[in-house]
């Protein structure tokens, strides 16, 4: 299927998913993990929602299999990892610059300040 | 698929019944890296904190009764979609609607006719034959606008795109409103409080006189006869008065206020019958009725009713009458047995001893 190119915001939970492959292949629970982190704890995400939201974003082309193999870090066991595709790549881009030019946005009619929206990024 | 570990824990065990309960085709795509996944998560949790605490469970499950639910809908709707297009050629909504009314009319007109307390058996099974087609054809709908709602916005959140779609409501309103507002009204339509409904096949004629209790019963019956319950139960009230031994008052003042839904003094007016003459089968028969269908709902005491009425010698038909409605008590407590049972056997006392 090939990636949609209709601008819909993306729900936390993909957009998290996208980010946390933004540097690199993963495996399920890598995900978990680095969306805990990169949210700071905000976002904890269960397997049901994690696998849910994989499934969707391999139907629209955003995220592809890319292959089974060994994490040095956790036992002998493989494990699925995933890699971002161009079309996830172009939707993380698209998402980041909305939220820029929302953040612009606010800025321009000074809702808040240009520190605390960077930070808030 | 990645086999299980090889002494599971009853954590994994319990998170791999939930992965059972996904779509055949999610758990095989999905399944093996589901439970991979859980078992890197759950040991760190151990790991970080010595033990898992009940949050960590109330998180799991929460997340995956939600995402359950999801993906059998999606796989429903997947699965329903093409057969409804078929089908309907998309007049869903004339369907639903048609179906609607038909499910308001059926509950109006089976709830009228046992609120005024004639044959429950046929209107119970209308009302549940016309409820499960009514649930077909909802949950036909349904998967249809839940195809389109799914297919159309896969970024949103699930319950997002449930409920952001039109036809869903439609149909989670057809679900829940039409047959409570059939009800509502059959309870509009139900037996006017002011008025006895009673069907009378040989009128009774007026008293001569109103003198004894035997010439305020008569006259009791003569007002019941004509529709007027509230002065029937005047002139049973005033029988009584003048001879407080006499049943057959007790048990008609009682039908009479049955019939005007005051069901508290009918149990009362019943018991006191009953305390009169403990083998009235009219009296223990109304009990019975009262107890299983209309208040203070106790099946076991209708049972006990039913079964004092069977152990007195009446003639098959008045059995085969009790049978039917002991098949009822028992049913709603939860005995199926009776329900298999012939009309004309001894009498199902779903295994209860009878009491006297």
């Amino acid at each position: 299927m090939k990636p949609s190119s209709d601008p819909i915001p993306l729900t936390p939970a993909v957009f998290y998913i996208l980010l946390a492959l933004a540097d690199g292949d993963k495996h399920g629970y890598a995900i978990m993990k680095q969306v805990r982190q990169d949210s700071k704890g905000k976002l904890k995400m269960g397997n049901g929602t994690l696998y849910g939201s994989i499934k969707r974003m391999l139907a629209d082309g955003l995220i592809a299999e890319a292959g089974d193999r060994l994490d040095p870090t956790l036992d002998g066991e493989r494990r699925r990892y995933y890699t971002l595709t161009d079309g996830g790549r172009q939707a993380f881009k698209t998402e980041m610059q909305r939220y820029l030019d929302v953040a612009a946005l606010a800025q321009e009619r000074q809702i808040t300040s240009r520190s605390s929206v960077l930070l808030g990024l | 698929m990645r086999p299980p570990p090889k002494n599971p824990s009853s954590g994994y065990r319990f998170y791999a019944f939930l992965v059972k309960l996904y779509p055949p085709q999610y758990q095989q795509a999905f399944g093996a890296q589901m439970l991979r996944t859980f078992q890197d998560y759950y040991a760190s949790v151990r790991q970080e904190q010595g033990r898992v605490p009940l949050g960590f469970w109330f998180s799991v499950i929460g997340d995956e009764v939600a995402w359950i639910a999801h993906e059998q809908l999606a796989a429903l709707a997947g699965r329903r979609e093409g057969m409804i297009r078929s089908s309907f050629n998309g007049k869903q909504w004339l369907v639903g609607v048609i179906a609607g009314l038909a499910l308001v009319a059926a509950a109006m007109i089976s709830y009228s006719v046992i609120l005024s307390r004639f044959a429950v058996l046929i209107p119970l099974i209308l009302l549940l034959v016309a409820m499960l087609g009514m649930l077909a054809i909802i949950i036909a709908v349904l998967g249809k606008a839940l195809a389109t709602a799914l297919k159309s916005n896969h970024f949103a959140r699930p319950l997002e795109a449930l409920v952001s779609h039109w036809r869903i409501e439609v149909a989670l309103f057809g679900a829940i409103i039409l047959p409570v507002g059939g009800y509502f009204g059959a309870l509009a339509f139900s037996p006017p409080t002011e008025a006895c409904m009673g069907k009378v096949i040989a009128p009774s004629a007026p008293a001569a006189q109103l003198v004894t209790a035997q010439d305020y019963f008569k006259q009791g019956d003569y007002e019941y006869d004509q529709g007027n319950c509230s002065q029937a139960i005047a002139d049973y009230t005033q029988a009584i008065n003048l001879n407080s031994q006499d049943a057959q008052v007790y048990n008609n003042r009682a039908y009479t206020y049955m019939l005007l839904h005051q069901y508290d003094q009918a149990l009362s007016d019943l018991n006191n019958a009953i305390a009169i003459r403990p083998d009235y089968v009219n009296a223990l028969m109304n009990r019975g009725d009262l107890y299983n269908y209309y208040y203070a709902i106790d099946h076991n005491r209708a049972i006990a009713d039913y079964d004092r009425i069977m152990a007195i010698d009446l003639g098959n038909q008045q059995h085969t009458q009790v049978n039917g409605h002991m098949a009822f008590a028992c049913f709603f407590r939860g005995d199926f047995q009776p329900l298999m049972s012939q009309p004309d056997e001894t009498g199902p006392d779903c295994q209860l001893p009878s009491q006297p």
